[in-house]
C-alpha cells in the first residue's frame, strides 16, 4: 500500500483517486482509458467497488482472515517511511469518530478535513486534534480481494467509531505523538468505549448533555 | 473537602436533593460571581424541572456527526426521556430516572439496565466529595445564541494537564445546557454536543413515553448483569492515585445469563473528577485475542490498552493520555 504519494505519479493511485471522484480533465480521461485497456485495473475497479459495498452493508462482511492479513499489514507499514508532513496524512486518512452503526466507508474523504458549513472550529486540519493518523484499513477489504499480495491502492477506510461486532472490522491507527504506536480498533474496543460510556459516566455534566451525547452514539452491539 | 463544600455558599439539601436552596444563584447576578458547583448545580437543577423537545447533535474534532431526537420531561420525582437516533442504524434509547431501555428495531434486541452514575451528581456535592472546584475554575466568558435561545458561555478551565476544559452554554433564563465542547490542553475542540434546534416546555406527556418504553412487543430483552464488587477484593489497588480522580465504582460484568466467574468476565473500575471519568478494563491476558499494545484517540475519548502480567489492561477516559498512562502505571495487582 502506497502511503504519502502524489495521484498522478502511481497508476494505482490514479485508480484510488478516480474511485474517490477526485479527477478532473485529462488525468480523468486517462485513468478511465487505462480501466478500459487492463484487466488488471478493472478487477482492482471491482474490488474497490465490492469492498465499499460490503462495508457500507454491514451484513456481507465475513472476516476470517484477520491475523494473516494483519501480519502482512504491519511487515508492509514497516517498510513505509515515517510521515512528517500533516498535509500528506491529511491525505490518506479520516477517522471518522462517531459515526453510529458499522458504516466503515471505503472511500476516505481524505483529501481535506470536511469543513463544517458554520462552525469555524470545524476548519482545523486533521492535524490539530490528531497530529499524525496515518493509516486506517479496512480488513475485509484483503479477504475479498482474494489474492495474497497486499493490495496497492484503496485509500482509506474512514473508520467508524463503533462495528457492530459481527462485521469484524479492524483498523490499524497509528498516532504520532512521541512515539508512534499501532492501536487495534476492534469490536472488542468498541465494546469496551460503550460500557465506559454507560457506567463510567460519573459527571456533573452528565444531565443532559452527558447522557444525551452517550445516547446519540452509543454502540448497540454488546 | 467537607469544608470546601460548606463553604460552595449554602448550597442546602433536602431529602434527595430535590429541594436546593436555588437562591444560591438568582437569575440576575453577573455571571461571573458564581462558582463552579454554581453553574454546575444550576445546569443541573435546569433538566431536571421542565420539559423540553429537540434536536441533538454530537460531532467530533475529525469531523463526524452524530443526531438524534430527544424528548425530556420531568414532574418533580420521575424523570423520563425518549433519544431517536438520527444516524447510523435506527436506534430509540428510553430512560425512566436511572433505568434505561435501548431498543434496536433492526435486530428487534433490546437492552435493559440500570445505571447507577446517573443522579450521583447532587449527591457528590452533597457529600463534599466533589473536588471539582478544586481541579477547575469557570469563568463566564460572553454569551451567545444557540438553537434559538442566549445563552451564557461558561469556561471550566483545568487547573492542570490531567484533564479537558470544557465550554459550556447555559442558557440564559433556566441554565439549561444547550451546547457543550470539549476542549484540549491548546482550547481546540476535542468534541461538540449541541442542540440543533430546542424546544423548551415542550408538550411532552410522561403517560405517553411511560407507554412506549413499556412497548418491547417483538424484542428479545436482555438485561445485562453487573455484580457491584470492589477493586480491592477483585485484588487490584491503584498505588499511585491520580490527583483529583476518585473511585466511583467497581463493577464485573457478565454476559446475559451465565454467571460471571473471574476467567471470563471482565472487570471494570471507574474513577471520576466530578466531570470526566475514566474506565480501568481488567481482563485475563489472551494471546490470541489481545495482540497490540496501543493507544487510540476518538473525539475526547481516548483508550489505551496493555498487558499487566497474565491480564489485560484497557484504560477508556475523557482525558489526555498522559492521565491514562497515570493510571495504567499505578494499577498493581496486590497479592
Amino acid at each position: 500500500m502506497q502511503m504519502g504519494s502524489e495521484h498522478a505519479n502511481n497508476p494505482q493511485d490514479a485508480l484510488s483517486a478516480l474511485a474517490d471522484g477526485q479527477l478532473r480533465g485529462a488525468a480523468f480521461a486517462q485513468a478511465v482509458e487505462r480501466v478500459e485497456q487492463d484487466a488488471n485495473a478493472q478487477a482492482t475497479w471491482h474490488a474497490y467497488h465490492v469492498v465499499g459495498d460490503v462495508l457500507r452493508s454491514g451484513d456481507l462482511a465475513f472476516c476470517s482472515d484477520d491475523q494473516a492479513f494483519l501480519a502482512r499489514f504491519q511487515s508492509r507499514l514497516a517498510l513505509e517511511p515515517a510521515l512528517t508532513s500533516t498535509v500528506s496524512a491529511a491525505n490518506l486518512i479520516a477517522i471518522d469518530a462517531y459515526k453510529a452503526g458499522a458504516e466503515a466507508h471505503l472511500y476516505a474523504e481524505a483529501t481535506t478535513p470536511k469543513e463544517a458549513s458554520n462552525e469555524r472550529f470545524f476548519g482545523w486540519k486533521l492535524v490539530a486534534g490528531l497530529a499524525s493518523v496515518v493509516a486506517v484499513v479496512a480488513v475485509s477489504w484483503g479477504v475479498l480481494s482474494g489474492s495474497g499480495a497486499a493490495p496497492a491502492g484503496p485509500q482509506l477506510a474512514q473508520a467508524d467509531a463503533k462495528s457492530q461486532s459481527s462485521t469484524q472490522v479492524q483498523q490499524a491507527v497509528t498516532l504520532a505523538d512521541g512515539a508512534p504506536q499501532v492501536m487495534l480498533r476492534d469490536a472488542r474496543l468498541d465494546e469496551l468505549m460503550a460500557e465506559h460510556k454507560q457506567f463510567g459516566g460519573t459527571s456533573a455534566l452528565q444531565m443532559p448533555a452527558g447522557f444525551l451525547r452517550n445516547a446519540t452514539f452509543e454502540s448497540p452491539a454488546r | 473537602m467537607l469544608a470546601a463544600a460548606c463553604a460552595l455558599g449554602g448550597l442546602s439539601w433536602a431529602g434527595g436533593g430535590q429541594t436546593p436552596n436555588v437562591a444560591t444563584a438568582p437569575a440576575e447576578t453577573a455571571g461571573s460571581e458564581r462558582t463552579v458547583n454554581e453553574w454546575l448545580m444550576r445546569m443541573h437543577e435546569a433538566s431536571r424541572k421542565r420539559a423540553y423537545a429537540g434536536t441533538f447533535v454530537v460531532s467530533s474534532g475529525t469531523g463526524s456527526l452524530s443526531s438524534a431526537r430527544i424528548w425530556h420531561v420531568c414532574d418533580g420525582e420521575q424523570q423520563m426521556e425518549r433519544v431517536e437516533s438520527l444516524t447510523g442504524p435506527p436506534r430509540t434509547t428510553f430512560r425512566r430516572n436511572d433505568q434505561v431501555l435501548t431498543l434496536l428495531p433492526e435486530s428487534k434486541l433490546a437492552y435493559a439496565e440500570k445505571r447507577e452514575s446517573l443522579g450521583l451528581f447532587p449527591h457528590l456535592l452533597q457529600t463534599g466529595d466533589s473536588a471539582i472546584a478544586e481541579f477547575y475554575g469557570a469563568k463566564q466568558d460572553g454569551s451567545e445564541r444557540v438553537a434559538g435561545f442566549d445563552a451564557d458561555m461558561v469556561l471550566l478551565s483545568p487547573k492542570d494537564t490531567l484533564r479537558y476544559g470544557y465550554r459550556i452554554w447555559s442558557e440564559k433564563k433556566t441554565g439549561l445546557v444547550v451546547k457543550l465542547q470539549t476542549l484540549d490542553a491548546d482550547g481546540k475542540v476535542l468534541e461538540q454536543a449541541a442542540f440543533s434546534e430546542l424546544q423548551l416546555d415542550a408538550p411532552v406527556k410522561m403517560e405517553k413515553l411511560g407507554q412506549m418504553m413499556a412497548n418491547t412487543a417483538g424484542y428479545r430483552v436482555e438485561t445485562s448483569s453487573m455484580l457491584k464488587t470492589t477493586a480491592l477484593s477483585e485484588g487490584w489497588v491503584l498505588k499511585n492515585t491520580v490527583p483529583g480522580f476518585k473511585s466511583m465504582s467497581c463493577f464485573r460484568r457478565s454476559v446475559a445469563g451465565a454467571p460471571a466467574s473471574a476467567a471470563e468476565s471482565t472487570l471494570q473500575w471507574v474513577f471520576s473528577d466530578g466531570l470526566a471519568s475514566v474506565s480501568l478494563f481488567v481482563e485475563p491476558f489472551d494471546a490470541q485475542r489481545h495482540v497490540k499494545e496501543g493507544v487510540l484517540a476518538m473525539g475526547a475519548t481516548q483508550s489505551l490498552t496493555r498487558r499487566i502480567g497474565a491480564w489485560w489492561l484497557t484504560v477508556v477516559g475523557e482525558v489526555p493520555l498522559q492521565t491514562l498512562k497515570a493510571f495504567a502505571q499505578g494499577l498493581e495487582r496486590k497479592k
